[in-house]
């Protein structure tokens, strides 16, 4: 059995703010990512995709940590709840928390899971999403 | 235009018509660049075969891009996704299609919304699931509509 690799400075980080960012739903941000997605919905032109907030802030990927993490990162998946539309203009505040670690033997070793809660608003301070991710790290 | 499906259309067990997605090592940079998701793995394929992948490997965020336009396509501009849980289960390579799907599985009205639950997936040549998950959509009602 390998030792845990969760640290107590990382536990020092559960349930507090691990980073925010506040950015304007632009015009070309948007028709760079459904033109990357492919997605031709005419409904883009004024409104943003919900799958953008599964994807931008790197929510998928290279999420910045304040500890060091095991070198190797897989997207787990994650779920999405989605309160009001989004419309091209608009601005959105995301905040985001680490809420759990979990260890697991797998095929690729000992494996780190991070479970991470990210919260949009929008510029009247209206929640407009909520996500929990999961990052596997080995 | 696309005609609007109403909640009254969606019976449980009907499936969601099909969207076939065929990524390609383009594609998953455009989608590194869109969504700032600079995981080499994605586009790297030293760096991929490196960490024990069989290549780069299509980003988990592409394949739920994918399902939540198999969802959008479907419910038209007056239906909203509510809610969508994905898992990652098997990789995908580019230059491989992927088809995306759903059923219906459930039907209700909660909160004075019409709602339904699906399950959805991506599937592989081999008609593997690689991403399945579950969406709750919410329908306009004939009943309630103008």
């Amino acid at each position: 059995m390998t030792p845990s690799v969760v640290t107590e400075e990382m536990k020092s980080w559960l349930n507090k703010e691990l980073n925010r960012i506040t950015f304007d739903v632009e015009k070309v941000l948007v028709r760079r990512y459904v033109e990357a997605v492919e997605d031709p919905n005419p409904r883009w032109k004024e409104f943003m995709p919900p799958s953008m907030f599964t994807a931008i802030f790197a929510e998928g990927g290279l999420v910045q940590y304040p500890f060091k993490t095991p070198p190797k990162l897989l997207d787990g998946g994650g779920e999405w709840e989605f309160f009001r539309p989004v419309r091209i203009g608009d601005t959105l505040t995301a905040v985001r928390k680490i809420i759990e670690y979990q260890e697991k033997e797998g095929k690729l070793g000992h494996m780190l899971f991070i479970i991470r809660e990210t919260q949009w608003t929008n510029q009247k301070g209206e929640l407009v999403a909520k996500n929990r991710s999961t990052s596997i790290f080995y | 235009m696309k005609k609007q499906i109403y909640f009254e259309d969606v019976e449980v067990g009907m499936e969601i018509p099909p969207l076939i997605k065929h990524p390609t090592s383009v594609q998953l940079v455009k989608f590194a660049g869109a969504s700032e998701d600079f995981n080499p793995i994605h586009f790297d394929k030293d760096k991929a075969l490196a960490d024990g992948l069989p290549g780069t490997i299509v980003h988990g965020r592409l394949k739920n891009a994918f399902l939540i336009q198999l969802m959008t396509d479907w419910i038209g501009d007056e239906g909203m996704l509510r809610k969508i849980a994905i898992q990652h289960r098997g990789m995908d390579l580019p230059g491989h299609p992927i088809v995306c799907k759903g059923k219906a599985t459930r039907k209700y009205i909660e909160a004075g919304q019409h709602l339904i639950e699906c399950e959805v997936w991506t599937e592989n040549e081999k008609g593997e699931k690689t991403a399945p998950g579950t969406a709750i959509v919410s329908l306009p009602s004939r009943s309630t509509s103008k």
